[in-house]
């Protein structure tokens, strides 16, 4: 009995040894011979997108003067080669679409409205041919980018105190 | 011949048992003023988080800790503003519900930020965090299902509350690519 397990033993350890290494590593080598003398070697190096926007945390609008704001973005932006980062303003907490928008009191009996543009266009929500919901569009740039935003005159609030509206903006890369 | 004799020192059960009760009583104390030693000698400070900010009443992740990694860098303008660090793609783990990522809110940002992840297609939320504080991220993420192997288009929805943990401030949504491998 001691000898047929021995045997047996010695079996499996012959066949494990006989089977070649190769036959559990990925084929990453190529024998170079007399008929077969030239390979080729793909070396490569995948470069992580990064980017980081700003976006305004609040505005304080004013009945007398526009106000300027920022969207920016962070020096050391990298994205694939003909990609942009894409800012779109895509919601408002009172305001559903078109380009007046709406800052309300708490107990929403007073409104004031106000407009937004970046640079020369005209901030709106949803799709229309007279606005554009775009703020800003940055591409691949060491330095740090930026695009002016202007709030309007805030006007027709009917009570004091204060009026709010959160804006929301979506960033993609397109 | 016993030790009076030898001149030595006799050491009775009673004389073990106050020695373990004095130095248990010791310890007791010692764990005592330890544990209160701020309050009781800390003076008037306010209790803060790891990010140096109030210790807010509002339920923050208990996921979120300090982030050591890359930063993203200031970019130097007097005017306030969210940083909302950008996620082209995130990897993660097929078939599991416990994935990691890193959904950070940056240091230095005037607000707490909640994350909501939800997939493009069918509008279905995988992800909600509770509040995580400037300079926090989070990284082991517990989704709502496990994703098979693919790419997912996903919306990470980042909403925001002033460090005065009453004010709501603008938010942002980041679309990625969520690619479970």
């Amino acid at each position: 009995m001691k000898k047929t397990i021995a045997m047996i033993s010695a079996l499996a350890m012959m066949t494990a040894m006989a089977v070649p290494l190769g036959a559990f590593a990925e084929d990453t080598t190529k024998t170079l011979n007399k008929t077969t003398n030239s390979g080729t070697t793909e070396v490569s190096y995948d470069v992580a997108s990064t980017y980081t926007i700003t976006i305004p945390a609040g505005i304080t609008l004013s009945a007398d003067t526009d106000k300027p704001a920022t969207i920016g973005a962070a020096a050391n932006l990298m994205l694939e080669d003909g990609k942009s980062v894409v800012v779109k303003l895509t919601s408002a907490t009172n305001t559903s679409s078109g380009t007046t928008f709406n800052a309300k009191n708490s107990n929403e009996t007073s409104t004031a409205t106000y407009t937004i543009k970046s640079g020369n266009n005209t901030i709106g929500l949803g799709e229309s041919s007279d606005y554009t919901d775009v703020v800003a569009t940055f591409g691949t740039s060491t330095a740090t980018q930026t695009q002016a935003l202007t709030f309007s005159k805030a006007t027709g609030a009917t009570y004091a105190g204060k009026h709010t509206e959160q804006l929301t903006f979506t960033i993609s890369v397109e | 011949m016993d030790d009076n004799q030898n001149g030595g020192i006799v050491i009775k059960k009673k004389h073990i048992v106050i020695a373990v009760i004095i130095i248990l009583l010791l310890l007791v104390s010692g764990v005592l003023v330890g544990a209160n030693w701020s309050k009781w000698f800390g003076g008037s400070q306010p209790e803060t988080s790891q990010s140096g900010t109030s210790t807010p009443s509002l339920d923050i992740d208990p996921n979120a800790g300090q982030w050591n990694g890359e930063t993203p860098q200031d970019k130097g303008s007097e005017e306030v503003g969210i940083k909302i660090p950008g996620y082209p793609s995130i990897t993660i783990a097929k078939d599991t519900e416990n994935v990691t990522m890193a959904l950070l809110n940056p240091e230095g940002n005037p607000c707490y930020f909640k994350f909501e992840i939800v997939l493009k297609d069918s509008g279905e939320t995988i992800f909600e965090s509770q509040y995580v504080p400037p300079g926090d991220a989070i990284t082991d993420v517990t989704l709502t299902r496990p994703l098979a192997e693919g790419e997912y288009n996903a919306t990470i929805m980042i909403s925001t509350i002033a460090l005065d943990q009453e004010t709501p401030l603008n938010g942002a949504n980041v679309e990625t690519v969520l690619i479970a491998k």
